[in-house]
């Protein structure tokens, strides 16, 4: 049995400019929550004592990953800096389940990506929030917070 | 890049993944050995996985080398832990475009795997990587 191509030829009134899409789009939903883990990460920074010099530099770098991640996703609006949690432990542990979260959403938007350019970024923004996992336990199990 | 052409850089990146942690796994104890054998099964099965999706495709996987070059201060505890996490973070990217290759439960997989490979390396002590952010093509 034979398999028919479809000739574009035939296709009336084609939209060149619809496949002139970009590659990412400005406020996408891993952009967005990109933006709102930079947001709390943000909050996290203030409520750390100043003298956690450990923590403060971890949660500054990884902030900075999620501010490089929300670039390479097109960008969003700044999202609001939350009202600090009422202790470093606590803080620690939502971060650690925010970024759970986020690397979960990240594999599910990377299967879905219709662009290969865009899969390829949201399975390296995926890798990058499931190893702040460890990284943030690293600082708990320390004893730093 | 074709899926075949990145599942096969997936296949040697997996070889270089078991050689490497077959050394370095040697030279650590307790806890870290247990964690290197865990790693190490790891990187079997994924270069297992990879190699059949290759050969799915109707093509032949590409051989291991008899030797890859090591870190030469591989010999030490902590030379062994920066050589596993060295080869699983550069693993993240090979990863990456097979995930830009595929697509569907492969894709998964790869996305998956890779992140894997990322939290591997922190765990022997590697600070964690941002890693995009390239979204041009390659």
């Amino acid at each position: 049995m034979a398999l028919m191509a479809c000739t574009s030829d035939a296709d009336p009134g084609g939209d060149s400019t619809a496949t002139a899409a970009p590659t990412v789009q400005s406020g996408s939903p891993s952009a967005v929550s990109e933006a709102a883990l930079v947001a709390q990460y943000e909050a996290a920074l203030a409520t750390v004592g100043q003298s956690d010099t450990e923590t403060l530099a971890l949660l500054a770098e990884i902030r900075d990953q999620h501010r490089a991640h929300l670039d390479a996703l097109g960008g969003a609006p700044e999202a609001p800096v939350p009202s600090p949690a009422s202790s470093a432990q606590t803080v620690l542990a939502d971060l650690v389940a925010a970024e759970r979260g986020a690397y979960k959403e990240r594999v599910a938007a990377c299967v879905d990506a219709t662009e290969p350019d865009l899969a390829r970024v949201l399975a390296l923004i995926a890798a990058s929030e499931a190893a702040h996992v460890p990284a943030l336990r690293g600082l708990r199990s320390g004893g730093a917070a | 890049m074709t899926e075949t052409e990145a599942w096969s850089a997936v296949v040697s990146g997996e070889d270089a993944a078991v050689f490497a942690y077959s050394v370095a796994g040697a030279r650590v104890k307790g806890a870290a050995r247990r964690q290197a054998l865990a790693g190490l099964d790891a990187h079997r099965d994924a270069r297992s996985k990879a190699a059949a999706l290759v050969v799915a495709a109707g093509a032949t996987p590409p051989p291991a080398a008899p030797a890859y070059e090591l870190d030469p201060d591989v010999s030490s505890p902590a030379g062994a832990r920066r050589t596993m996490a060295s080869v699983d973070n550069a693993l993240v990217a090979v990863y990456a475009d097979a995930a830009a290759a595929s697509s569907g439960a492969d894709r998964r997989w790869a996305a998956r795997t890779g992140a894997d490979c990322a939290v591997r390396a922190v765990q022997w002590g590697a600070s964690p990587q941002a890693f995009p952010t390239r979204v041009d093509a390659s």
